[in-house]
């Protein structure tokens, strides 16, 4: 926290106050039967450049967070500003979907073309951007994610995490300053899921790319900046990845489990062993383990 | 189920119809189907035979490729000539209780087998070497004057490219919700009409739901991606004509005043 | 004996320039109340190989017998095989379709020709083994959380009785807790409910935790066979078809590999697959 307090506003890509969503559910004439609360007055600031973690089992409200940030929905109290646009304001609404753009969970759901390229087109094309300028744009973001050599193939014949790959290619089109994957490995194979995974890294450190990284798999965020916990719509711990992993119980109040090697890692200082603190890799576990022995 | 039609599929193949702007190609199957009822005579039906034949070479589509897919519409082919045979007065031929055989039967019976071939083989050679995309896109922009009637000619496009996109993937969930429900014990084979309707409702119901999900995800897919409705958009490969598709209209128009002459003058 | 597979192999659209061997000569048995993890990337046959045990597919070369009878035969009783043999595709929830959740369960029995009171009692009872909420039977089954839904499907399938149970990626999507609710329900039915579990699954971990033996498919083909310490004890095999072992056995094979155990060198068929079970090793060794 004291490092957000440096860090003047403009530093910060996402700064939402007090945020809140609210579902009404309505019975057949109309009237309201209850409010769902989704999000429930958060604060978050997430300063440029960073690879965010944000997790939490199914239902924490994590994806509502992340279509507020996309504004496609718009919040019910609060604020909320994103690349220093403010979300209520309907005039920037595709000027934010073009700087936060966001990558879902389906893979099939979300590629509108059959033919790749078409669809990697389809943000730019949207925007009003001149043909021969599209052209060049589509052209680097199907490089930079790998599926240059298939662009003109049908998505049909991808695999999973080729077809995620499209779609990120699909919101680099856009030059996005961030872009939000939306438990976008949750139907992958760990081989698929790897691969994004990756993806994500080399974006946020070779092209300055925020990466906001949603999921309830731990073992992703091992290599994120920051981690916000979510549960019942509100951000219950914040914190790097290793303060996050140590406090386990908490963790598993909130519904998630621990990666087996943070898990072996902590059994084993109950049992005491004297290793520093929690392991988040098996490089690092092996390490201590054989520097004691 | 599926696999078995070659009508309104893409050929990939490298040949001048394949490069052809799509508009050249509509108004070519355009001008096809008029001239199959402007054939007549012996010489026209030469003319048109001739064309044709040309447009398969150059085509570069294997021929067995393109007859394969008739095969379906084989049937359509033959009830339609029965019914020629049986039903067209003029001398009779063979009679046998209340069905007669005329002349003018058999000839009509051909004639109309003839029209369908000519019919159906033109026209799928414009979808065997147009991609689906490159046809939508044609045909959005042979219909774009109709938006000046406020026709929303681009949501149109837009709702096609998404149809061709999702139809294989609905086919592929429909087979899988399938065969869930047969582990389930159902039965989709037995029965008769109503109870095979009836029999279809534990397939029908989740392929619904499905496809309403899928809808609502790619919409708010698409919007994220900065999608509204109606508004301009800009094309990543707009349609540019070139030299050879003046050519080619050239030669549909001649192919065209060609038919028209003999019609008039023979 | 369940199930015998002889020298299967499947050919999908044989005879044309599309035709794609998604088995080869695959050969194995599984004994009733076996509880099998069947491993592979995707494309690997694992889904061919499972359809092949409803009679959903029939081998295009080599036989596959069920309780001694060759399912290719044409006397074969395959509604017998399908309410024996319990399917769980994967995400079950979208074969969902009826108005409630009760009516949708006793959709199974129904077909299977028992009455709608016995359908009732049999749905009543599957609901209750996937600890469904007693108070959601009369839901609609698309009201529910992704979590209900799929244990509402996956009563579908045990309310018709099944002694034998196939699922495809039962785990798909679903969130921590979700997980090691659907496994320990899974290990539940083998071990209490004697059903013979046949688990497919990309995940080395979900296998690990859940089941007795492990068969490892590769490219149609039958890569490995054994129980999951055995198989996991091959990690180089194994990462060459792209498969990983889970974190915890790669590091205790590292530590063995390089003489942090005194006196253990790496010996087939001897390894850990569980946080637990690697710190009872690493602690009695420093203790030592």
């Amino acid at each position: 926290m004291k490092e957000l307090a440096r860090k003047r506003d403009e530093d910060l890509i996402i700064k939402g106050r007090g945020l809140t969503t609210e579902y009404f559910r309505r019975d057949d004439e109309g009237n309201v039967e209850s409010i769902d609360t989704a999000l429930d007055h958060i604060d978050i600031s997430i300063i440029k450049g960073r690879f965010i973690g944000i997790i939490g089992h199914n239902g924490c409200g994590k994806s509502t967070l992340a279509k507020n940030i996309n504004a496609l929905i718009t919040p019910s109290e609060g604020s909320l500003t994103v690349c220093g646009m403010d979300v209520y304001d309907e005039e920037s609404r595709m000027k934010i979907r073009s700087m936060a753009g966001m990558v879902f969970q389906n893979p099939d759901n979300q590629i509108v073309s059959s033919i790749v390229e078409e669809d990697c087109a389809f943000g730019p094309e949207n925007l009003g951007i001149p043909s021969q300028e599209i052209r060049e744009r589509v052209d680097r973001a199907l490089s930079s994610v790998g599926m240059f050599e298939k662009r003109r193939n049908s998505p049909e014949h991808l695999s999973g995490g080729q077809k995620q790959r499209v779609a990120v290619a699909g919101v680099l089109s856009m030059e996005p300053e961030c872009i939000i994957f939306d438990e976008s490995t949750a139907m992958l194979d760990p081989e698929g899921r790897q691969d994004v995974l990756n993806l994500a890294h080399e974006l946020n450190e070779k092209k300055g790319v925020t990466v906001l990284w949603i999921t309830h798999y731990m073992e992703e965020l091992t290599g994120a900046d920051h981690i916000f916990v979510m549960d019942n719509g509100r951000i219950v711990m914040e914190g790097a990845p290793r303060e996050i992993f140590a406090r386990d119980e908490e963790l598993v109040q909130h519904g998630l489990t621990l990666p087996g090697i943070t898990l072996l890692s902590r059994l084993l200082k109950e049992n005491g062993i004297p290793l520093r603190g929690v392991s988040l890799s098996v490089d690092e576990l092996y390490e201590e383990l054989m520097a004691l022995w | 189920m599926f696999r078995n039609i070659t009508l309104g599929q893409y050929y990939p193949a490298e040949s001048v119809l394949h490069v052809l702007d799509p508009r050249v190609k509509l108004f070519g199957a355009l001008v096809w189907i008029i001239s199959i009822f402007l054939m007549d005579g012996l010489f026209s039906f030469l003319l048109a035979t001739g064309f044709l034949m040309f447009l398969i070479i150059i085509s570069k589509v294997p021929f067995s490729f393109m007859v394969r897919g008739l095969r379906s519409i084989m049937i359509i082919v033959i009830i339609a000539s029965v019914f020629n045979i049986f039903f067209t007065p003029g001398n009779t031929l063979v009679e046998a209780g209340p069905l007669k055989i005329t002349d003018k039967g058999i000839i009509n019976a051909v004639l109309m087998a003839i029209r369908m071939f000519y019919l159906i083989i033109g026209t799928s050679l414009m979808t065997l070497t147009t991609t689906p995309n490159n046809l939508t896109d044609g045909l959005s922009r042979s219909l774009s004057p109709l938006e000046k009637l406020r026709v929303p000619v681009t949501d149109i496009a837009m709702m096609m490219t998404i149809a061709l996109r999702f139809i294989p993937i609905l086919i592929e969930e429909t087979n899988k919700i399938m065969k869930a429900q047969m582990a389930r014990g159902a039965d989709f084979e037995h029965g008769g009409l109503i109870k095979k309707a009836k029999n279809m409702v534990p397939l029908l119901v989740p392929l619904f739901v499905s496809a309403f999900r899928r809808a609502n995800d790619l919409a708010l897919a698409m919007e994220a991606r900065c999608y509204s409705s109606g508004k301009k958009r800009t094309k990543l490969n707009p349609l540019k004509y070139a030299r050879r598709d003046a050519i080619a209209y050239i030669i549909i128009l001649l192919f065209l005043a060609g038919l028209i002459l003999m019609k008039i003058f023979l | 004996m369940a199930f015998i597979f002889d020298h299967v192999s499947y050919t999908y659209q044989p005879g044309t320039t599309y035709a794609v061997d998604a088995l080869s000569d695959v050969s194995f048995q599984i004994k009733d109340g076996d509880s099998v993890g069947i491993i592979g990337h995707t494309g690997s046959g694992k889904s061919t190989l499972i359809q092949h045990m409803n009679a959903l597919l029939l081998p295009t070369k080599g036989t596959v017998y069920y309780n001694g009878q060759d399912i290719s035969d044409k006397d074969f009783n395959k509604s017998v095989l399908r309410s024996e043999v319990g399917m769980v595709f994967q995400y079950p929830e979208n074969q969902l379709f009826e108005e409630t959740v009760m009516k949708d369960v006793c959709f199974g029995p129904k077909n299977q020709g028992l009455s709608e009171k016995e359908a009732t009692l049999r749905a009543y009872e599957a609901l209750k083994l996937v600890n469904f909420p007693d108070d959601s039977f009369d839901q609609s089954p698309f009201s529910l959380s992704g979590g209900e839904q799929r244990r509402a499907a996956i009563a579908g399938v045990l309310a018709m009785k099944p002694k034998t149970l196939i699922l495809d990626e039962p785990c798909a999507g679903l969130d921590p807790a979700g997980r090691n609710e659907l496994l320990s329900l899974i290990r539940r039915m083998n071990e209490e409910e004697g059903i013979t579990i046949i688990f497919v699954s990309h995940s080395m971990d979900d296998v690990a935790e859940t089941v007795k033996r492990v068969i490892v498919m590769d490219e149609g083909r039958l890569f490995m066979d054994g129980d999951p310490h055995q198989v996991f004890s091959h990690e180089k095999e194994l990462e060459e078809i792209s498969l990983s072992v889970p974190p915890v056995t790669s590091l205790i094979d590292r530590l063995i590999e390089n003489g942090f155990f005194k006196g253990m060198e790496k010996k087939e068929g001897y390894t850990v697959t569980t946080a637990k079970e690697a710190c009872e090793l690493i602690c009695s060794e420093i203790s030592r």
